[in-house]
């Protein structure tokens, strides 16, 4: 019987050193997000356009810069032989009247080239402000007033502007949900995206069981635009970034 | 010279055959944990007190803390094993032997799983899955010990000295193959262990009873 006895001990130390069961197991803190940013699309048309065309005018005075140039380089070069002409003895009336006028065309093409090339600084500090505002539009905040995930039917409030939304996917394998519906309140507006995709399961390092969404794509909305980027051809959560123009 | 008072002692035959059925013990303890159930049975034949074949059938009922963090996870089904081994006599109530043994486990897994979003945007997610019919095959090297449980010792003779033995095998379990699931894969094979573990040591504790 110390036999018996011997084993049993060993085996109630064995099962004593193990954990017991995982009665409220950890629940998993993961969302299938995807990155919102939305832009003012008719803003940002119009400073584009305005670039567009102060880049335009940059090219013609740019162009215009260089003729002038060229046509006073060649002036001075007559000026220059005709006071050779001039000092090597020709006093002939012509010679004087040619060399005023040469030395009024140089002075008035002197004078606009300088205008144009005022012109072309004054344009390029304008287009740095317009690219600044550009950037600024694009990066700065935008206020979602509220933003409804219709298919889960929550939603929730804000009062900060932000640059940059990340937004949940709402997932289940049964009953499966892979479309999501979202209704978002910008400027006394209200704008819908719905998105669809496919689930997959996956588990990371840490043997945590996740639900995944890839494929993702729109199926309807109401912006003006949309942009859809993804990290990689199968379009998944955390990779993918929509950007709105409203 | 006096008359020798020793006798030489015929030393008796060995028994052709000794059928045998044993009952793993410490397995029975798990009865009462949380975290799994398991019974394990065998028989056996030794032939010439030294060769034995042996058959072993046990169920399980695993429930590994950790096997997925946000997940249960229960693995249940049936093993059974045969095998052969040598048994040598250490003395005359000790054997000691080494054993090879094939296994063979047909079970299913159960897991629930939760993740939870802190948006305010998302529900939560409660998953559950049943993969059915998985099986995985194994091989085992055990080592074999056992002694005679004397419950008579007033006389050494008595029958029931020689029906029961008590004794733990030492084995070496080696994974052939099993049904590898992706992503999600089995974690715990009944009459193995995890699958993580492409060899593992495993202890048991028997009693024996040779009832002929």
């Amino acid at each position: 019987m110390r036999e018996i006895v011997l084993g049993l001990i060993i085996v109630v130390a064995i099962n004593l050193t193990r954990c017991d069961t995982c009665n409220d197991c950890e629940v998993l803190d993961f969302e299938t997000n995807v990155e919102f940013f939305f832009l003012n699309g008719d803003s940002l048309k119009a400073l584009s356009d305005s670039l567009e065309d102060n880049n335009d005018s940059i090219s013609r005075l740019n162009d215009g810069i260089d003729t002038l140039t060229i046509r006073i380089a060649d002036f001075e070069d007559s000026l220059s032989r005709v006071l050779d002409s001039i000092e090597a003895g020709a006093m002939d009336q012509d010679y004087q009247d040619i060399e005023a006028s040469l030395v009024l065309l140089i002075t008035s093409d002197s004078m606009l080239n300088a205008t144009f090339n005022d012109n072309s600084d004054s344009l390029a500090a304008i287009n740095s402000i317009l690219r600044g505002l550009e950037t600024q539009l694009k990066t700065g905040g935008v206020l979602l007033d509220t933003v409804e995930n219709q298919t889960s039917g929550l939603f929730i409030t804000s009062e900060d502007s932000m640059s940059q939304y990340d937004f949940p996917l709402e997932v289940s394998l049964d009953p499966l949900i892979n479309v999501t519906t979202y209704r978002f309140h910008i400027d006394n507006e209200d704008f819908f995206i719905t998105l669809g995709y496919d689930l997959f399961e996956s588990v990371d390092v840490e043997r945590n069981i996740a639900l995944r969404a890839g494929n993702i794509d729109t199926l309807a909305h109401t912006f003006d635009s949309l942009d859809i980027d993804c990290a990689n051809p199968d379009c998944f959560d955390n990779e993918t970034t929509i950007t709105c123009y409203y | 010279m006096s008359q020798s008072d020793t006798t030489e002692v015929e030393p008796l035959p060995k028994k052709f055959l000794q059928p045998f059925v044993y009952v793993d013990y410490g397995k029975l303890l798990t009865v009462w944990t949380d975290f799994e159930t398991k019974y394990e049975a065998g028989f056996g034949l030794l032939f010439f007190e030294h060769f034995e074949l042996t058959g072993e059938w046990g169920r399980g009922e695993l429930e590994p803390p950790g096997a997925y963090p946000n997940s249960d996870y229960k693995s249940t089904g049936n093993y059974f094993r045969v095998g052969f081994g040598h048994i040598w006599k250490f003395d005359l109530k000790n054997n000691i032997g080494l054993g090879a043994r094939y296994g063979i486990s047909n079970f299913e897994d159960q897991l629930t799983y939760r993740i939870e979003g802190s948006s305010g945007l998302s529900s939560p997610v409660i998953e559950s899955l049943t993969r059915e019919d998985l099986s995985a095959r194994w091989w085992e090297i055990a080592i074999i010990t056992d002694t005679k449980i004397s419950l008579n010792k007033e006389n050494p003779e008595s029958k029931l000295n020689n029906l029961f033995r008590v004794g733990a095998q030492i084995r070496y379990r080696v994974l052939i193959d099993y049904d590898k699931l992706s992503p999600i894969d089995a974690y715990s094979i009944p009459g193995y262990g995890r699958t993580i573990d492409k060899s593992i040591p495993a202890f048991n504790l028997y009693i024996k009873v040779y009832p002929f």
